[in-house]
């Protein structure tokens, strides 16, 4: 049967190139400032975002890695730590809502996040902005760029108009969609097909392969009394925001296009493995068992869709 | 009386301000009202359409007809962008309504929000239904491989489940938990199996998703904003409504009032005007005496003002209108400078009394006299005596002119004695005035003036005539030196002589000046430009040597002569009547000429003539420069060279390219080399100029230009043709396997990344081969086969080259062709339709036909339909003969209705025929035509034409089904074969590819995808055509599957009506088994 689904899905992918695919190409965001995009790469690595100058959002967003760093929790200010794990800043301009729990719908709300957040940044506009504009060069680039110069808005508008313009273009898996054959292995192909034909395609899809819809960690099986580790409070996911009963352990679907570059997956960081991480995707997510064959050819798709970025280090 | 004027004019301008006012403010209170009603109606329409988006987004979704979800990502954006402007407290743009339009407002953002959740809750749980359904066939199928439970059939819960998942209606999903009871039955059989356990575990949390899935549609559908919306309309309409009509009140009472103002306005008016008139009677009498006056008057009140002035007094200050002279005595004296330059008090040398004496800035002489008034005012006069001071003044002038003059000057009297010398005299000849006073000139003479000369000068002066000449003079030191005399009789007003006046000018200068003359001469000898000189009458008057030098012709050669002499013959006679033209027209011409040797050889040469005017402005002379421009035109042609590479790449460009192969081709005629074109195309460059910039792609293709020049020879040609193509021409090659070779370095060396600006860029290249003289021997007809070469490497999946064959050139030419004798068949009606039963599976009786189009040319003898489909459909001649398919297939059913009643008819309809005009209307003349009733009919369309979601599409296939004629789905399964879409169109029959007939029973075996294709089918209550059923052992699996009809060689071949009717009698015989 499966054989046959991946015939019929042949026919589709040789007929219908790419109008069909549930994934698209990522592309480019255009109309970004190019000074304002340099202007939110200074402020994206400036510590005085931090209440004790200590930290950046480059600190735990690590732009030549993934755009996370490769900790289970990232660290704050005074050596106090997360409680849940960060996400990557890459293609996040693309995401649905900002967050594990979506509570921010844009780019620009999620800023005053971590910089507020005590255990994170720990700080506040009013502090940030009194900091900026004892830097004269600083105050002068806002001037010239912005009509009303430093501002909470404006510093965030311009951190998010970088954030925008951090997209990873030109991934094999893009290429292949784009009609280049031999951009893909077989076995990544397969590793595709196989991708939609166990349902992974019905949460992750879209260009962001995730990012634009919630889902519960746990769908067919009690991932959280599983894992052994009691239940904390960021297990709660969207509960949290709405407080809703329905809405505990539902999570925004992650991005997968540079998942493979990570070290630890999930909100949990609970999984050290991508293919195990596949296996437990298919377990509490589809009730499923795969065996291992099948998640090593879904892993080796997944490592066609690390795009390219001058920031990003090659891979 | 100017008081009271002055404050009429105050409380007029106050009476039109406030009259202004009050329009303004009218007018802004209108624009205000319209621009707020404005946006209020903006966000209405908007929330409508925010809200009708959403209604579609959820049916998408519960339709599982969405691919992915970015879509949504635009309509959030809109969507919180609209909850702004409605829920900035109280209630948005529509605050300050009224209760019952806020309170609507309030509900309708708490629905919209509350929709909006449902979305997502309808995302999440869609995902668990979708993935269920998915995996539950498969592990139905598992089933089958445990022979120990055989007893189970898995298939009757998909079933029931697909029945509830469709129709959730209260009975299927009765039925669906009836058969869920049985299962939970096995499950307790067998506990131990994970088999069951797992399928009951997914069939449970399936039917637990689409139970959530239903209630939260269903409460989708019960959020009332469209009731809310259609309210929030009708409630703020109403209130808009309203409050125009108040404002229209109000607006009434406004202009009401305005109108009052003006009346007011119009009376105080006409009570200022009749004022006036009085005043104005009084003040002409005055100003015209005053006016009158020669001198300049002015009159000023005690308090120091300007009340009255006469023109001459303006114009003598030099004023044009009283606005620019000040209005009183202190602006006076602070802008006294911008009139007066000078002033002294001076006495009147006749009557004794004082007066001023100004300067005026227009530099005319006043005499001011200010005397003061009984009432403490002051009146002014001023007498311009600006000529007296003009002829004193020129009197001075005159003076300086004599004292200043570089001419010595010496006045005698009658006699002769000197009664005064200028200081140049004294400068000149050394002697000081006090030497020469009452002296004769004569102590200057020299000597060499005769005495009758002296004679002659004097009678001429006694005559009162004036005498010239030149004499040498000795100065006091005794040098000599050489003055022009012109000696003037002076008379006073009676004319009697008085004095003599002599102006003796130095022109010891004049004689050395012919030194420069000739110095001219030697710049002329030395020019490198020829230079040549004629009369009025074109008689050449000189040349000077560098004119020998380029010409060869010798002064002597040409002196005398016409100029015409040099021309070379290469210019006509037009070309020198132009040249006189402008000649004539500016007084100079110039050209680039061509002119002839003295030795017969032609060369260019940039002449320029100018035209010598004499005092009278008659030609006196023409002079002619030459130039030897030979070296200028080198550069040009240099310049002309540049126009044949490439800007970007420094490449040759097309127009070089195919000149080299045009000469390269010819060389070949004669010495028998052989030569390869390579045509290159960039895969993918679109893309990358797309996605990274122009400049990027203009790196991209530097970079190619740079691999590319690695790989050639130097004897190659290789050019850019613009955009992402290159051209490569080797010249002199030994065969085709040299052309490979290059080809596959050429392959490889541009499929290797390309490191542009940080990315690594992949393209890779096509390329397509043609060889002369083999393939070609003209220069386009090569370019052409290499580029038809290139699009089949393109065909055959990029990345590769190939060589022009004939085959190519033959296929497009057998296809123009077919074309021809598709038309021509037609009208010889050479086409033919053949029938294929198709069988009831069931009660194996013939259920129908399906007409095939059949060709047999007189000359190329059967074609298949397979060749001459596509070329139809590409030509558009689809359109005749489909319809005449159906005319003759309609034509012979009534026939074999004869002898089998009801056999269904089921006819091909391309999806080609859509556009070309095939519609129900066509169907319905072709059934009346033959009789042919419309359930009768059946038109098979591929799944192609549905997956567009093309409402005219929908509209086009329901046309056909108001005539009763039924629709089939061909070749199901080998396109993109999906549930949702088939739901939304009018299909009655679904065609199961003979592909997957093919493979039941093999290794391969389909049988799980046609049943659930079956299944799926019956759920959407059409029936099934199997297609291509050769063997007893598919039919026998077909029909355990339970389909409705099969088709295939196992019963019947298609054949001509004669032969059908010949099968039909022999088959309705035979007793169904």
């Amino acid at each position: 049967m499966l054989k046959f689904i991946s015939v019929v899905f042949c026919f589709i992918v040789s007929f219908d190139v790419l109008a069909d695919e549930p994934i698209t190409p990522l592309v480019p965001i255009e109309g970004l400032s190019p000074d304002k995009v340099k202007l939110g790469q200074q402020l994206f690595n400036d510590n005085r975002l931090s209440k004790d100058n200590s930290i950046s959002c480059a600190s735990c967003h690590l732009l030549s890695k993934h755009g996370a760093d490769n900790r289970t929790r990232s660290i704050g200010i005074n050596g106090s730590q997360g409680i849940i794990k960060t996400p990557t800043v890459y293609n996040s301009a693309f995401n649905f809502v900002q967050f594990w729990d979506g509570r921010s719908r844009t780019l620009n709300q999620q800023v005053s996040g971590p910089i507020h957040n005590p255990i994170e940044m720990g700080s506040h506009w009013l502090e940030v902005i009194d900091k900026l504009s004892a830097d004269p060069a600083v105050a002068v680039q806002f001037k010239t760029l912005y009509d009303d110069g430093l501002t909470a808005a404006n510093v965030a508008d311009a951190i998010t108009t970088f954030e925008r313009s951090l997209i990873t273009l030109n991934s094999r898996f893009d290429r292949w969609l784009e009609g280049d054959e031999k951009a893909l292995s077989a076995n990544e192909k397969q590793g595709y097909q196989l991708f939609k034909a166990f349902g992974c395609i019905s949460c992750h899809q879209g260009r962001n392969v995730g990012g634009n819809m919630y889902a519960y960690m746990g769908t067919m099986g009690d991932y959280f009394s599983d894992r052994g580790q009691p239940i904390t409070v960021a297990d709660y996911g969207r509960f949290n925001v709405t407080g809703v009963e329905d809405d505990k352990f539902l999570f925004k679907v992650p991005s997968l296009r540079l998942v493979a570059l990570q070290r630890y997956f999930f909100h949990d960081a609970s999984e050290r493995r991508l293919v195990s991480a596949i296996e437990v995707m298919a377990k509490y997510q589809l009730g499923r068992n795969i065996n291992e064959q099948d998640a090593e050819l879904i892993a080796a798709f997944l490592r066609s869709l690390v795009g390219q970025h001058p920031l990003l280090e090659p891979q | 009386m100017k008081r009271k004027l002055s404050n009429s004019i105050i409380l007029q301008a106050v009476l039109f301000i406030a009259l202004i006012a009050l329009l303004f403010f009218f007018f802004k209170l209108n624009n205000l009202n319209s621009a707020e009603h404005k946006t209020r109606v903006e966000v209405l329409l908007s929330a409508e359409r925010i809200d009708a988006e959403l209604n579609q987004a959820g049916l998408q979704i519960l339709t599982t007809s969405m691919r992915h979800y970015d879509s949504l990502s635009a309509l959030y954006i809109r969507f919180d962008r609209l909850m702004d402007t409605l829920k900035a407290q109280p209630a948005g743009v529509f605050s300050a309504t009224n209760p019952l339009i806020m309170d609507d407002v309030k509900n309708l953002v708490i629905h919209l929000q509350t929709k909006l959740e449902l979305i997502e809750r309808l995302k999440t749980q869609s995902a668990l239904v979708r993935n269920g359904l998915l995996y539950l066939p498969t592990l139905s199928d598992e089933f089958r491989t445990q022979p120990s439970l055989s007893m189970i059939n898995p298939n009757v819960y998909l079933t029931r489940l697909m029945a509830y998942q469709h129709f959730a209606t209260d009975s299927t999903k009765a039925e669906l938990l009836h058969e869920m009871e049985a299962l939970d039955h096995w499950v307790q059989l067998y506990p131990e199996n994970e088999l069951v356990s797992n399928f009951q575990r997914h069939l449970l949390k399936s039917v637990e998703g689409l139970n959530k899935l239903s209630d939260i549609k269903k409460q989708f559908i019960g959020i009332p904003t469209k009731n809310l919306l259609e309210s929030l309309r009708i409630n703020y309409l109403d209130y808009h409504e309203v409050k125009v009509k108040e404002r229209q009140q109000l607006s009434i009472l406004l202009l009401m009032l305005c109108t009052v103002l003006i009346a007011f306005l119009i009376i105080i008016l006409r009570r200022l005007d009749s004022s006036r008139i009085v005043a104005e009677e009084a003040n002409t009498l005055l100003h015209n005496a005053v006016e009158k006056l020669y001198e300049g008057f002015a009159l000023y009140s005690a308090q120091g003002s300007l009340r009255f002035t006469n023109s001459r007094w303006l114009a003598l200050y030099g004023v044009d209108s009283m606005a620019d002279y000040p209005c009183d005595l202190d602006e006076l004296k602070t802008r006294k400078h911008d009139f007066i330059v000078e002033e002294t008090e001076v006495e009147d040398e006749v009557t004794g009394l004082p007066f001023t004496l100004q300067k005026t800035k227009n530099g005319r002489w006043l005499q001011a006299r200010d005397t003061p008034t009984s009432d403490g005012g002051l009146v002014c006069i001023r007498v311009d005596i600006t000529d007296y001071k003009r002829a004193e003044h020129q009197l001075r002038k005159l003076g300086r002119a004599v004292e200043q003059s570089p001419i010595s000057i010496v006045i005698t009297d009658v006699q002769g004695l000197i009664e005064y010398v200028n200081p140049k005299f004294e400068e000149v000849t050394g002697y000081s005035f006090e030497d020469v006073k009452g002296t004769n000139p004569n102590i200057l003479k020299a000597g060499y003036t005769s005495e009758v000369e002296h004679a002659a000068l004097w009678h001429d002066l006694k005559a009162g005539n004036e005498w010239k000449g030149v004499f040498a003079n000795r100065k006091k030191d005794g040098t000599e030196y050489w003055v022009s005399v012109t000696v003037s009789p002076i008379r006073d007003e009676a004319g009697v002589i008085t004095n003599f006046v002599a102006i003796k000018e130095d022109i010891t200068q004049q004689k050395a000046d012919n030194v420069y003359l000739e110095m001219a001469a030697a710049v002329l000898d030395a020019t490198p430009e020829g230079i040549m000189t004629t009369d009025a009458e074109l008689r050449v008057t000189a040349v000077n040597p560098a004119f020998t030098e380029i010409t060869g012709y010798q002064e002597s050669d040409v002196l005398g002569k016409k100029p015409s002499m040099l021309s070379s013959g290469k210019h006509d006679a037009d070309f020198y009547k132009k040249m006189w033209g402008v000649l004539i027209d500016k007084g100079r011409w110039a050209s680039e000429v061509w002119n002839k040797r003295k030795d017969g050889s032609v060369y260019p040469q940039w002449l320029s003539i100018n035209v010598v005017l004499n005092d009278k402005g008659e030609v006196s002379q023409y002079v002619a420069i030459l130039t030897d421009i030979s070296e200028r035109k080198a550069q040009e042609e240099k310049i002309h060279y540049q126009a044949y590479y490439d800007g970007l790449t420094g490449l040759p460009n097309r127009s070089l390219l195919m000149d080299r192969v045009e000469h390269d081709l010819q060389i070949a005629k004669r010495k028998g080399h052989q030569s390869g074109l390579l045509f290159i195309d960039l895969d993918r460059f679109k893309r990358v100029n797309d996605t990274m910039g122009h400049e990027v792609g203009d790196q991209l293709l530097q970079e190619v230009a740079e691999r590319l020049k690695i790989i050639i020879r130097s004897s190659d040609t290789i050019s850019r043709f613009g955009g992402d193509e290159f051209v490569i021409y080797l010249t002199d090659i030994s065969g085709p396997s040299d052309v490979a070779h290059v080809a596959e370095k050429i392959v490889d060396a541009l499929s290797q990344p390309f490191d542009l600006n940080g990315f690594e860029v992949f393209t890779g290249a096509s390329v397509g081969i043609a060889l002369a003289p083999v393939d070609a021997v003209r220069p386009d007809d090569l370019l052409r086969l290499a580029d038809l070469a290139m699009y089949k490497a393109k065909e055959s999946g990029r990345n590769q080259y190939h060589f022009f064959a004939r085959k190519m050139q033959d296929k497009i030419n057998r296809r123009v062709m077919l074309e021809h004798l598709i038309r021509k068949g037609l009208e010889k009606n050479e086409f033919e339709v053949y029938y294929q039963p198709i069988v009831d599976c069931r009660s194996n009786t013939l259920f129908g036909l399906e007409a095939l189009a059949r060709w047999t040319h007189p000359d190329e003898g059967m074609i298949s339909p397979v060749e001459f489909i596509p070329v139809a459909e590409e030509s558009g001649l689809i359109a005749p003969l489909g319809e005449w398919v159906l005319t003759r297939a309609c034509t012979d059913l009534v026939d074999i209705h004869h002898h089998c009643e009801g056999v269904h008819l089921s006819v091909n309809v391309s999806s080609r025929q859509y556009p070309l005009g095939f519609d129900a209307e066509c169907v319905k003349r072709i059934l009346d035509d033959t009789g042919i009733m419309g359930h009768d009919l059946s038109l098979e369309i591929t799944e192609s034409i549905l997956l567009d979601d093309d409402p005219d599409i929908l509209s086009w296939l329901n046309g056909f089904r108001a005539l009763g004629v039924g629709l089939s789905i061909d070749d199901f399964g080998t396109g993109y074969s999906s549930l949702s879409y088939l739901k939304r169109f009018p299909i009655d029959y679904l065609k199961i590819d003979q592909a997957f007939v093919a493979s039941l029973n093999t290794d391969d075996d389909s049988t799980p995808l046609v049943r659930a294709i079956i299944a799926m089918a019956r759920s959407l209550n059409m029936k099934i055509i199997a297609e291509g059923v050769e063997l007893k052992t598919q039919l026998d699996t077909i029909e355990s599957l339970s389909c409705h009809y099969v088709q295939g060689y196992y019963f019947a071949k298609p054949m001509p009506k004669d032969q059908l009717l010949v099968w039909m009698a022999d088959y309705l015989q035979k007793p169904s088994d």
